[in-house]
């Protein structure tokens, strides 16, 4: 907790706030304009325009936010540069194993993120009722936690790339570009029907699953979150794996 | 300036994995899009087509999109950051700077490396994802490509410039990647969510995050070239005579 806390009012837990607040901004003002302007076949898709406001919210713009940028500054060092500062060996000679060490940092960043992310989101609620009348809450703030599941599986990424790389910057380009490549299929679903298979194996697809209206349910939910975490899970265990190898 | 200084520093930028993976990713990322467009239905792409009249091919306009204006601008940022941040990362600089060459030298000499070392990967890289996406598309127009990337220089030039700047005050590397990313990721989705406000606006040359959408538009390019080279030179400057009154 301590981590997590140190890392909200640090640097990155600032850009990571400013960088939010201007997505949810932008969003609500640019979606206000955009909703009277053809956006092509992809607006079509969606028969309400709560669906296609919560395309353009969360399809098309959080997602960016969430998995490429904001969620791996809070973990992209998290090990590197431990490792370049020389403070691994002082981290790892108090009473915790390096499992331990992996994910304290993990659930830290994990923790951060969210202290920054999910009271903005529940504001940017408010703001986009007063656009988008009908907007209700139970797809809203579902989608919206799977998205800071999705960012889970990017610092899942992240930490294993800061086990392996021995170089801070290093570490930020590979999961910056890791993450640009696995959101397009994602992205580009509903203009080329072929990438929806792509998709289906990513799970930008699973957080943004519940964008069309009649699809939310509990047990379907449960599963979907289970999921999203199962395809964290073997990133977390090479990280854990590869770190337990290492001779410092 | 030293030159076997200057070549010491370029060999080991060349040498390094920072250019290895930015052009495995580069190539990667072509062999991607260049499928993703010989996949992509007529409607489409006649689509991107209309919308980027003066690009080499639809793969350019997806190439500018998803690749020039995050990663390759994150690449650019990491070089800028190597002026400063990397000696400050490895507690070099201040040893460096009571050496018998002015500070002005040495940051110019340093320039001098990053930029050679930017240049031999963007070209290498470029070169080789132009010729990739030619032979799996096949209607590239790779002359007109690789003089596009020779045009949006000044916007990857202002980057460079401004990471430097902030490098000064900021010092480490993390920071001053991390805001300055932001900066342009913030100035980038600006002029973005503007076009789609609009798609027949032309979005101001006085953010120079729009030149690459400007060559794509087929727009008029020497204001934009200019005042985005002006914006670099200006924060080379400021960061240059900070550097010189700064107590390291």
């Amino acid at each position: 907790m301590l981590n997590a806390t140190r890392m909200v009012f640090s640097i990155r837990g600032l850009l990571a706030l400013m960088f939010t607040i201007y997505m949810i901004v932008a969003i609500g003002w640019f979606y206000d304009a955009i909703a009277t302007t053809a956006l092509g076949e992809i607006l079509n898709i969606f028969t309400t325009q709560e669906s296609q406001f919560q395309w353009f919210v969360f399809d098309s713009a959080l997602v960016k936010l969430t998995t490429l940028f904001v969620a791996p500054i809070f973990v992209f060092d998290a090990i590197s540069g431990d490792r370049h500062q020389e403070r691994l060996g002082l981290y790892l000679s108090r009473p915790i194993s390096r499992t331990q060490h992996v994910l304290v940092r993990t659930l830290s960043a994990f923790v951060a993120f969210g202290i920054v992310y999910l009271p903005l989101i529940s504001l940017g609620y408010l703001q986009f009722t007063t656009i988008v009348p009908g907007l209700t809450p139970g797809p809203y703030f579902a989608t919206s936690f799977l998205l800071y599941l999705l960012a889970f599986f990017s610092m899942s990424v992240g930490i294993f790339i800061s086990v392996v790389s021995k170089n801070n910057m290093v570490s930020f380009l590979a999961t910056f570009g890791i993450m640009s490549f696995a959101m397009l299929p994602n992205a580009m679903k509903y203009s080329m029907p072929a990438m929806e298979t792509a998709a289906i194996a990513t799970p930008h697809y699973y957080a943004t699953y519940f964008i069309k209206p009649g699809n939310l349910d509990a047990l379907s939910y449960i599963g979907i979150m289970l999921v999203m975490i199962l395809f964290c899970l073997p990133f977390l265990y090479l990280a854990i794996w590869r770190f337990n190898k290492e001779d410092l | 300036m030293n030159m076997d200084i200057w070549l010491a520093d370029v060999k080991h930028l060349i040498h390094s994995k920072r250019t290895s993976y930015t052009i495995l990713i580069m190539c990667v990322f072509a062999i991607a899009m260049a499928l993703v467009v010989k996949a992509a239905p007529p409607g489409l792409a006649e689509a991107l087509r209309s919308a980027a009249p003066g690009s080499a091919g639809v793969f350019e306009y997806m190439w500018f999109e998803n690749v020039l204006n995050k990663f390759l601008l994150l690449i650019f940022i990491s070089y800028g950051a190597f002026i400063i941040c990397d000696l400050e990362d490895d507690r070099s600089i201040a040893m460096i700077v009571t050496k018998p060459v002015t500070r002005t030298n040495f940051i110019l000499r340093r320039t001098a490396s990053s930029l050679s070392g930017f240049f031999f990967v963007y070209f290498v890289g470029i070169a080789l994802s132009g010729a990739i996406a030619a032979v799996i598309v096949g209607n590239l127009d790779y002359p007109l490509f690789m003089l596009h990337h020779v045009q949006i220089l000044p916007m990857f030039l202002f980057t460079y410039a401004l990471t430097f700047f902030l490098s000064v005050p900021l010092r480490n590397t993390t920071p001053s990647v991390l805001t300055a990313f932001s900066i342009t990721l913030a100035a980038s989705f600006l002029y973005t969510f503007t076009t789609m406000a609009d798609p027949t606006a032309v979005p101001s040359g006085y953010n120079p995050l729009t030149l690459g959408y400007l060559i794509l538009i087929d727009s008029p390019l020497t204001e934009p070239m200019i005042i985005s080279l002006a914006y670099a030179a200006g924060l080379y400057s400021a960061g240059l005579l900070w550097f010189n009154k700064k107590d390291i």
